[in-house]
């Protein structure tokens, strides 16, 4: 759900928020530090392995048809059920028929960023159906009414305090500050969930073409609960999460985990082929919901890379963007420099015009990404798209002609640089400006601005050659 | 065969507010027995444009300084390809700069007849000032003495653009006196970027601050930086606060007192 | 199929106009196989590797001890209810003998397909305190169980019951996931599910305080059988 608040209405909320501050700085740092000691493990820092899970993305996606034929059809054969969903709204409703069709009344799920962005939860709801996150991060962020702020650490933005409160008022849990007693509250709540719900409903961290494998990845112990003890699985997939073979799952698991949490391999990484056979236990059916919701169209565009992203947050944590300003002020499901890219991407540049200038273009994202997106190419991409759109400020429009004919008619350079001289010089103060005028005026907010030089670096080149003998300028 | 002159290319913030950067560059190459010919008509390389996404008007910059910076190559003899031999390596006092020319323009010009070459070749001989001196001339320790503490801020495009990352440090390590102290969380980016410092400003202090802060935690009296544009954010920032702590481009040091 | 027609065709149109870095018709070769470690070796490094995620490993010199370290770990907490695989399905042979001869009765795992009688029998099995199950495989790099399901593979041994005994066979090591895939090819596609376990449950959810058995086992032993 888009927020009613405007970008900056938002980044505001966000840079005011102090506990968000806090936390902000303890999650991003710690993951960034996790990350770095776990790719240091590989003699060369991972480069090798990020070329080729980039390379198995790359070649993925360039025939992407196929293996999601291919995989879909092996899904059908180990006797799962595929469903194709060109849209959130399809994807939704196709979950709402499989459960009426069913008798299923209570679902339990685990995370899954594409039932997000699809608003699953309150789809099902207004059918009259009652859902429970387990994952531990969602389930106290749905206890709260809130998004999540981060794709790996939903309640990041939570102080323990905030959570020992929260689980005090909404599931009675005697109040405490401590994680342990906190997990284990939500354990014994959950438990129950989960014996009882008739459907658990899972995303898929990879879907494996060849043998139409589900891989899910997970340290609770959630994902597998959710997928073992309900009778009926659901797993909700993005149409580009694929991978050709187990071999090339092998790949992108050695640096998924590492890229995500600094663990080598996740607690329990999940390989789902089809429902239960003969087995003691396991779900009767499983189903699987392909969704599009515009990742097809995305696919024939410039930023068709963004495509490749595996979902580790990685980006989220080196980028000191988002370390100032959290997941919710980007307004939608994906958040940091992936969701920058993605969500105009997937919703339209008209909307999400602000996304891709809230950059400094400094590329840390792209130095950790395990499959190398080159995130800075593409916001620039989506900005020249912006601009053709005219998204671009008045003040900016009206003084790119200017900026324009400066830069390409020296005279104009030089008498502007003068003017801006004369004006600065006149106006400072020892040398500073401590204000400008609108539209600069967000500079000197909380930075001075120096007078221009008295004389210009090409005006000291000229008499320093003549001073010296030898003209240069040519 | 180190070449025998370069091609200077200011950049309007040397141009305009930092001269002293600029002069101080010329200083070190001449010492090192360099010609440096400064190609008139320059103006800006048309950075901000781009990453304001009004590409026409970054292309239309980036021909005016392809053409400043080719001008002395014989019309119409000599093939594209072979303008590299022709012409002196150009040597950019900045990183975004620098980067701007050797990733941007072959991509801003890429179908252009006459000009994608052009871009194509002045990109394969264009080099950041400090990746210069290293890369090109071999040279890591240039006579230059600074007494005291210095702090290094690597500036993103230099850092992840560019990828120099050795090329400033082994010159500032090798100025006799120089103290030089590492910044805590050095490669944080400063907040610069550009129009971003205007546009979303409050991100942009929000992400200063804590490069103050860093810059504070270490002492040091001098902040050195290969970019002007990261100097004049975090110079405004400092001043603001009230610090006694200068910004210096390395270029700066290294020309001595 | 109306829909898996139109998405089809719209990826194929999106492709003629994509712009895909770094893609390539065919993958390049994979990269050569991690010269044979002999199997000290791998056990030496499964053991180091899985220590130091929190499961508990233990190394008996033969198959008597084996059964002993089991016994042991069971008297330690006398559970009151217990879950297993079938002895077929474990590497210690009528092992499931030796637990009765205890006095521990495993649960029959078997879920049934009725949703009512599915619940009865799910709160029944939620009252296992201790699972004990085989692996099919475990992952020296990592220090990984890998465990299968089947007929008498019951997932829900290494899940419910907050300690979870696995008992992995010596010779069952491979040095990498890649190893293990392509020892066994067909492991995953006849399997409803194959699961790499790498120690105890855990979360960092709240603040990053590490908080282990959060969903499932909160103890993992790992008995590397001789």
């Amino acid at each position: 759900m888009q927020s009613n608040l405007t970008f900056h209405e938002r980044v505001e909320d966000a840079l005011q928020n102090q506990t968000l501050h806090l936390a902000l700085d303890r999650a991003t740092g710690r993951f960034t530090s996790l990350r770095a000691n776990a790719f240091a493990s590989f003699a060369d820092n991972g480069d090798a392995i990020r070329d080729r899970a980039r390379m198995i993305r790359a070649h993925t996606l360039s025939r992407l048809d196929t293996y999601l034929a291919q995989f879909a059809d092996a899904v059908e054969a180990a006797g799962g059920h595929v469903h194709w969903a060109s849209t959130a709204e399809a994807a939704n409703t196709v979950v709402i028929q499989i459960a009426k069709q069913n008798n299923v009344r209570s679902i339990v799920k685990g995370k899954s960023m594409v039932t997000e962005e699809t608003h699953l939860n309150h789809a099902l709801e207004s059918a009259g159906l009652t859902v429970i996150e387990s994952d531990l991060g969602e389930y106290i962020i749905q206890l709260a009414g809130e998004t999540p702020s981060h794709i790996i650490a939903p309640a990041i933005h939570k102080t323990k305090e905030q959570i020992g409160q929260l689980l005090h008022e909404k599931i009675g849990m005697p109040l405490t500050d401590e994680p342990s007693k906190m997990t284990a509250a939500a354990r014994a709540k959950l438990r129950d969930v989960f014996l009882n719900a008739d459907m658990g409903i899972s995303g898929v961290n990879f879907g494996v073409a060849e043998t139409g494998t589900i891989c899910l990845v997970e340290n609770e112990g959630n994902g597998r609960l959710t997928t073992t003890a309900p009778r009926i699985h659901l797993a909700m997939m993005g149409i580009e999460r694929l991978v050709p073979t187990l071999h090339d799952l092998s790949v992108m698991l050695q640096v998924l985990a590492r890229s995500a949490t600094g663990q080598k391999l996740s607690v329990y990484t999940n390989l789902i082929t089809g429902p239960r056979r003969a087995d003691a236990d396991g779900p009767d059916q499983l189903h699987v919901v392909l969704v599009d919701n515009g990742r097809s169209r995305v696919l024939g565009t410039e930023v068709a890379e963004i495509l490749y992203c595996i979902r580790c947050g990685a980006c989220l944590n080196a980028c000191p963007v988002y370390q100032q300003i959290g997941g919710h002020a980007y307004g939608g499901v994906y958040t940091g420099p992936v969701g920058a890219v993605l969500t105009p991407a997937l919703y339209g540049i008209d909307l999400w015009s602000e996304l891709p200038h809230a950059s400094s273009l400094c590329g840390a994202c792209r130095e950790v990404c395990p499959v190398r997106i080159d995130i800075p190419r593409m916001l620039l991409q989506l900005r020249d798209e912006g601009h053709r759109a005219g998204k671009t400020p008045g003040w900016l429009k009206l003084g790119l002609p200017f900026y324009r004919l400066a830069a390409t008619t020296p005279w104009v350079f030089h008498l502007g640089a003068w003017l801006a001289r004369t004006a600065t010089r006149l106006l400072a103060a020892q040398g500073w400006l401590t204000k400008l005028p609108p539209p600069l005026s967000g500079w000197t907010a909380s930075r001075d601005f120096p007078a221009f030089a008295p004389r210009s670096f090409s005006a000291q080149f000229k008499r320093r050659k003549n001073h010296k003998g030898t003209a240069f300028t040519k | 065969m180190p070449p025998a002159s370069v091609q200077l290319f200011a950049t309007c913030l040397i141009e305009t507010i930092r001269p002293q950067a600029g002069l101080a560059v010329v200083e070190v190459l001449e010492r090192l027995g360099l010609t440096v010919e400064y190609p008139d008509g320059q103006t800006c390389c048309g950075q901000p444009a781009f990453n304001a996404g009004a590409w026409d008007e970054a292309r239309a910059m980036a021909r005016h300084t392809l053409d400043v910076l080719c001008r002395d190559v014989p019309a119409g003899d000599v093939p594209p390809e072979r303008l590299y031999d022709q012409l002196p390596p150009v040597v950019v006092p900045s990183g975004s700069c620098a980067d701007m020319i050797f990733h941007h323009y072959p991509e801003l010009l890429a179908g252009d007849p006459k000009y994608g070459p052009l871009a194509e070749a002045v990109a394969a001989r264009t080099y950041e000032f400090t990746q210069f001196l290293v890369e090109v001339m071999g040279v890591r320790k240039v006579e230059a003495h600074f007494p005291g503490k210095l702090t290094y801020h690597p500036s993103c495009h230099l850092l992840r653009g560019l990828g120099v990352t050795e090329a400033p440090r082994t010159l500032l390590s090798n100025v006799a006196g120089a103290d030089v102290v590492e910044l805590p969380e050095a490669t944080q980016c400063c907040g610069f970027g550009g129009l971003f410092a205007v546009k979303m400003s409050d991100i942009s202090s929000a992400m200063l601050d804590r490069k103050l802060d860093a810059i504070e935690k270490t002492g040091a009296p001098t902040l050195v930086g290969c970019d002007v544009s990261c100097l004049l954010h975090i110079g405004g920032g400092l001043h603001r606060r009230g610090s006694r702590v200068e910004t210096k481009h390395l270029a700066e040091i290294l020309a001595g007192p | 199929m109306a829909d898996r027609d139109s998405i089809l065709n719209a990826i194929r149109q999106s492709l003629t106009t994509t712009h895909l870095p770094e893609a390539q018709a065919t993958l390049p070769p994979r990269p050569a196989s991690v010269p044979g470690l002999d199997s000290g070796a791998l056990a030496d490094s499964f053991a180091r590797e899985a220590s130091a995620l929190g499961v508990v490993v233990h190394r008996p010199q033969t198959q008597a001890q084996a059964v002993e370290t089991v016994l042991k770990i069971l008297h330690e907490s006398e559970p009151d209810e217990v879950l297993t695989w079938s002895d077929d399905d474990l590497p210690l042979p009528h092992l499931n003998d030796f637990l009765r001869a205890e006095n521990f009765d495993p649960l029959d795992p078997l879920v049934p397909v009725d949703p009512i009688a599915r619940q009865k029998k799910l709160a029944e099995l939620a009252r296992a305190e201790i699972g004990v199950t085989g692996a099919l495989a475990g992952l020296a790099d990592t220090g990984a169980l890998v465990v299968n399901t089947s007929p008498a593979r019951s997932r829900l041994a290494s899940l419910l019951p907050p300690v979870h005994v696995a008992l992995l066979s010596v010779r069952s090591l491979y040095p990498t996931m890649a190893a293990f895939f392509a020892a066994h090819p067909d492991s995953v596609r006849e399997a409803s599910n194959l699961v790499f376990i790498t120690g105890p449950s855990s979360t960092g959810d709240i603040e990053f305080t590490l908080t282990v058995g959060v969903h499932g086992p909160k103890t993992v032993h790992g008995v590397l059988v001789p």
